[in-house]
């Protein structure tokens, strides 16, 4: 489904990694590790089509993800390291945002905010939630709208235990359904046949 | 279409929402309108014949400080990579975001204008002529500012860098505007600048979503 082929990408003038390979068929899992600066960040944000590559290729069941962009950014869910949320606004109104924003056909509020535990939250302003909640608003995006590749950016960062558990959950139920989550992060997870993908330190 | 109305008011709403930050940018454009007569002397006849220069001027202070709400704070905070990974064309997007900052804007001049141009004296028969520049002008001076918010989004302090290279953009958007209401304020009519103010919207309109978008995607890299 996903491949990717002697992958290198620059930021500025370093290059933050080259001959990433890395092949994923529905129902993968796969885990990027690696120290800070390793290029963890950046490699998901080339699957998610935000970077482009320095060199080497993207394919989504053999086609390039920039050859149709729109298509390729229909598919993935793509969630960053910061949370995208709107202090102003509360719950309900930001997932309303993000329902406009993908376009696709969405589920209720309910159910997207009970599976990560925020469904007495719907009516509260995003800035009076704590900063675990905040990110599992921000995982809320993955319940909402249904897309085959979700590409989470250290989604652990502030989950509790509890937490961490759901997301697991999520994960699981996504690729037992025959999804891809291609996930970064630098702390342990324990993920059920997860495949692992281990970046060296920047040179 | 439905969804594009929803992208709208939802911007708007968050417009509405920090109006906190609008108002510290109306107390600034206040002030400088309190301040002139101190500057240039209460001499009733110069500060009416000054007036919608003044005017101008704060206006497009305030624009000018107003460029950072737009992409800056998007990219702090993350929205922007969402925008990025919109199946909406980023196109619309920007679009929708611009539009939304210039109708704010908008809203807060046509308000704060009426006591400026009564502290000013501005001629009364100038008014609607001032009001007709802003419609035209201020679009023009939100779009331009979209632009150059966009390109320097990746650079650290830009804000002096936006300044730069705005203000040569904004000059001939004051020229326009204040011949237009000199032209009103003799009596004459002022067609001609508004049709140049126009052009140059209309111009911006149809190019100005597409750089930003460009220059959203290039800055990424």
């Amino acid at each position: 489904m996903l491949k990717v082929q002697n992958l290198a990408c620059r930021r500025t003038r370093r290059v933050v990694f080259r001959e990433i390979e890395l092949e994923a068929e529905p129902g993968m899992v796969w885990l990027v590790t690696g120290p800070n600066g390793s290029g963890k960040s950046s490699l998901l944000r080339v699957l998610a089509g935000i970077l482009g590559p320095m060199e080497g290729k993207v394919t989504w069941q053999g086609e390039a993800i920039d050859a149709d962009p729109a298509a390729h950014r229909a598919r993935i869910h793509y969630i960053g390291h910061v949370d995208a949320l709107k202090s102003a606004l509360t719950v309900r109104e930001t997932l309303a945002y993000w329902r406009a924003l993908h376009g696709g056909p969405s589920v209720e509020d309910e159910q997207c905010l009970g599976p990560v535990g925020l469904a007495k939250l719907a009516d509260r302003p995003v800035q009076n939630l704590s900063a675990g909640q905040k990110k599992r608003l921000s995982l809320a995006r993955l319940a909402l709208h249904d897309a085959p590749l979700w590409l989470l950016d250290e989604p652990l960062t502030s989950l509790d235990a509890a937490g961490r558990g759901m997301l697991g959950k999520m994960i699981d139920a996504h690729a037992a359904k025959g999804g891809i989550v291609i996930a970064a992060t630098h702390d342990p997870f324990d993920l059920k046949g997860a495949q692992f993908l281990k970046m060296e330190a920047g040179r | 279409m439905t969804n594009i109305l929803t992208l709208l008011y939802h911007e708007l709403r968050l417009q509405i929402r920090q109006s906190a930050e609008w108002a510290s940018l109306v107390l600034f454009f206040i002030i400088v309108i309190v301040l002139t007569p101190f500057a240039l002397g209460p001499d009733p006849a110069i500060l009416s014949r000054l007036a919608p220069g003044l005017i101008w001027i704060a206006a497009l202070l305030m624009s000018l400080l107003s460029i950072d709400r737009l992409f800056v704070q998007d990219a702090r905070d993350g929205t922007l990579d969402m925008l990025l990974t919109s199946p909406v064309p980023l196109e619309l997007l920007a679009f929708v975001k611009v539009f939304a900052q210039i109708l704010a804007m908008l809203g807060a001049l046509v308000v704060i204008v009426f006591p400026a141009a009564l502290l000013l004296g501005l001629k009364a028969s100038v008014l609607p002529a001032l009001i007709a520049t802003f419609f035209l002008g201020i679009p023009t001076l939100g779009l331009l500012g979209g632009i150059a918010g966009a390109i320097t989004i990746g650079l650290a302090r830009n804000a002096a860098l936006i300044t730069l290279l705005l203000a040569p953009l904004f000059i001939p958007v004051l020229i326009f505007a204040v011949s237009a209401c000199d032209a009103a304020s003799m009596g004459a009519p002022y067609a001609q600048p508004l049709l140049f103010m126009a052009a140059i919207e209309a111009l911006l309109l149809s190019a100005a979503p597409f750089i930003i978008a460009a220059a959203l995607r290039g800055g990424q890299g």
